[in-house]
């Protein structure tokens, strides 16, 4: 049975290629379900494997989407109910819950590649997921705090910074 | 395999976000982060300022309850309505405007002689009872003022009359103009205020200071001049754009509900309400009754005898705009018994309000003004699903037993019309 099972690969930037299941990626990206179904009419017959080439996404980054990927849309793993875990009722712990935080829990250069492949990927719940993510790490912080966490250089001249805080100067 | 030709590509710096995925992230953060995150950087400010991205901010923030924790003046606190999720809850400093602007230690603390009372809200708006008490005039000085807590801009509103009473019903969005607009009961004329009263409507939008109010509907039946208090905004539901009333002026004494419609700005006619409840009893037996949307339908939650079982029932109502009439039908019964709800000083049984949760069909918000908790409950599976306590119990202080949450949609919105009337700061004289 299981060998029934259709598989593509997926070449990183970085030249390594992944396996993974046809349905459960189809399923979880818009943008490779969108890639095999351009592809499908050649492959009709064939029992070629198809490889497709992701050509923005590292290999160690696509090694986690395909993680989070089979961990979520591969429905003989997802315990309780795939289709209708977005409703959680509040105070009910969603099964994948801790996975989802586990995943997370990376460094600030990881999570953006993960932010930039599931927009890539068009992996909706992964992008929601990350965005989250990121905004809690910029939630509760000082500006300058914000700047160093993530790299960003501070553009403003001195007369700007003055009359960004006056606009703004309830958030301070 | 041999490696691509394409070069790898890196990501891992936040300045090579595009626009629209830092506008994502953003639409995850509250109100004031994303005010700070304006001062970040260039990008990030044309990110988060420009009107589509406040517009949909507004749209993508989840809505919130409004509480003011400690009465008069008090900090306002903010849940997430649909999961009270206590991680996001927060904390929002309106600004309180002092009516004495020389003193800065007044306007910092927004003393001075003024205290605001939450009334109302409406989406981004909250509205505020001002009682100005520095003069020894009977009473004080009262006024309602509007504000968004989030940019704190404030906005007094401009009563029909300058003398007589004056009763704000609802303040709501009219669609087809988008301005704010007010809903009052008032007398006909100023100078005589036992005289007849009717429905007026203003607008936030226009500078009432010029604009006369629009009279809307008929003679009204109710005496105003013995009323008490300024407004029953929060004591109104907005279904499906109309607002409706179980306790006005007009329908209080009666088995009705009033209900008017925010887009034609007229009255509809009066809703008969679910039966065994038109029984007037004396005070302390009333039933307490709360309007909500539940299951995409208008409800009325009652906890309705005094020694019977402590119960919620809450009615539906089937056929809203059926020509035969509508039919009430009582869907739940809530046994609230069952939620360890410690009695009412007053009441000597739970006091429960209800609101549509906004999550699930099968869940509403119940607020206990005995514990001042919230409670998100599931009405198939008969259970408690979340319960919060939104003030901490405090023996000492009773006056705080009583407690309004408020429906509230966090915005960045700067409305035009809070430059239309300059804040009040400098003056405290009545409209």
């Amino acid at each position: 049975m299981a060998s029934e099972k259709k598989v593509v690969f997926l070449r990183s930037s970085d030249g390594e290629a992944f396996e993974v299941s046809e349905e459960v990626i189809s399923a979880a990206s818009v943008t490779i379900k969108g890639m095999i179904d351009e592809e499908s009419p050649s492959r009709a017959d064939t029992a070629a494997t198809t490889t497709l080439a992701i050509p923005n996404v590292t290999a160690a980054t696509l090694s986690r989407v395909l993680h989070y990927v089979n961990k979520h849309f591969d429905a003989a793993a997802v315990v309780g109910r795939p289709d209708d875990y977005i409703f959680c009722a509040p105070g009910d712990e969603h099964p994948l819950a801790r996975f989802d935080d586990d995943f997370v829990d990376v460094d600030n250069d990881t999570l953006i590649d993960l932010v930039h492949a599931a927009e890539y990927l068009h992996i909706k719940k992964l992008f929601d997921l990350t965005c989250k993510a990121v905004a809690d790490k910029l939630k509760g912080r000082t500006i300058d705090q914000i700047r160093e966490t993530f790299g960003i250089v501070n553009d403003y001249t001195v007369e700007e910074e003055v009359e960004v805080y006056r606009e703004n100067s309830w958030a301070f | 395999m041999s490696a691509p030709a394409t070069e790898a590509t890196s990501f891992s710096s936040f300045d090579d976000l595009n626009a629209d995925v830092v506008a994502e992230i953003l639409f995850r953060l509250p109100s004031a982060s994303v005010l700070r995150c304006r001062a970040v950087c260039r990008a990030w400010r044309d990110v988060a300022s420009g009107p589509e991205f406040v517009a949909a901010y507004s749209r993508r923030r989840p809505l919130e309850l409004v509480v003011q924790r400690h009465g008069d003046n008090g900090v306002l606190d903010a849940i997430p309505l649909a999961t009270l999720d206590e991680a996001s809850r927060r904390c929002l400093h309106p600004g309180y405007p002092s009516s004495n602007s020389n003193d800065p230690a007044a306007a910092a603390t927004g003393t001075g002689g003024d205290q605001y009372s939450l009334m109302g809200s409406c989406g981004d708006l909250l509205l505020f009872e001002r009682n100005h008490r520095a003069g020894a005039g009977m009473g004080g000085d009262r006024q309602l003022w509007v504000c968004n807590p989030v940019t704190r801009q404030w906005s007094p509103v401009a009563l029909p009359h300058r003398n007589g009473k004056s009763l704000l019903c609802g303040l709501y969005l009219h669609r087809p103009s988008g301005e704010h607009r007010l809903l009052f009961l008032t007398n006909d004329t100023c100078r005589d205020i036992t005289g007849p009263a009717s429905h007026y409507v203003g607008s936030l939008e226009l500078d009432t200071y010029r604009y006369r109010y629009r009279r809307v509907g008929g003679p009204a039946l109710a005496a105003v001049y013995f009323l008490m208090g300024l407004t029953i905004t929060a004591q109104c539901l907005d279904y499906h754009g109309k607002l409706h009333w179980l306790h006005h002026p007009e329908v209080t004494e009666t088995d009705k509900i009033l209900a008017f419609d925010t887009v034609s700005e007229t009255f509809r006619r009066t809703m008969p309400r679910p039966p065994l409840l038109g029984t007037k009893k004396q005070y302390g037996e009333m039933p307490i009754l709360s309007l909500l949307e539940m299951d995409g339908k208008l409800a009325v939650a009652a906890t309705p005898d005094l020694d019977s079982s402590m119960r919620m029932d809450l009615w539906v109502l089937e056929d809203y705009d059926s020509d035969d009439g509508e039919s009430w039908t009582c869907r739940h019964r809530i046994d609230l018994s069952a939620l360890s709800l410690p009695p009412s000083r007053l009441l000597r049984h739970p006091c429960c309000w209800a609101m549509g949760a906004h999550s699930d069909d099968d869940v509403i918000l119940l607020g206990d003004m005995a514990s001042l908790s919230l409670l998100l409950y599931h009405l198939t599976e008969k259970r408690v699903l979340k319960r919060i306590q939104v003030v901490a119990s405090n023996k000492k202080s009773p006056q705080t037993t009583y407690m309004w949450a408020l429906v509230f949609r966090d915005s960045l919105d700067t409305h035009a019309f809070f430059h239309l009337h300059t804040p009040g700061i400098s003056t405290n004289s009545s409209m």
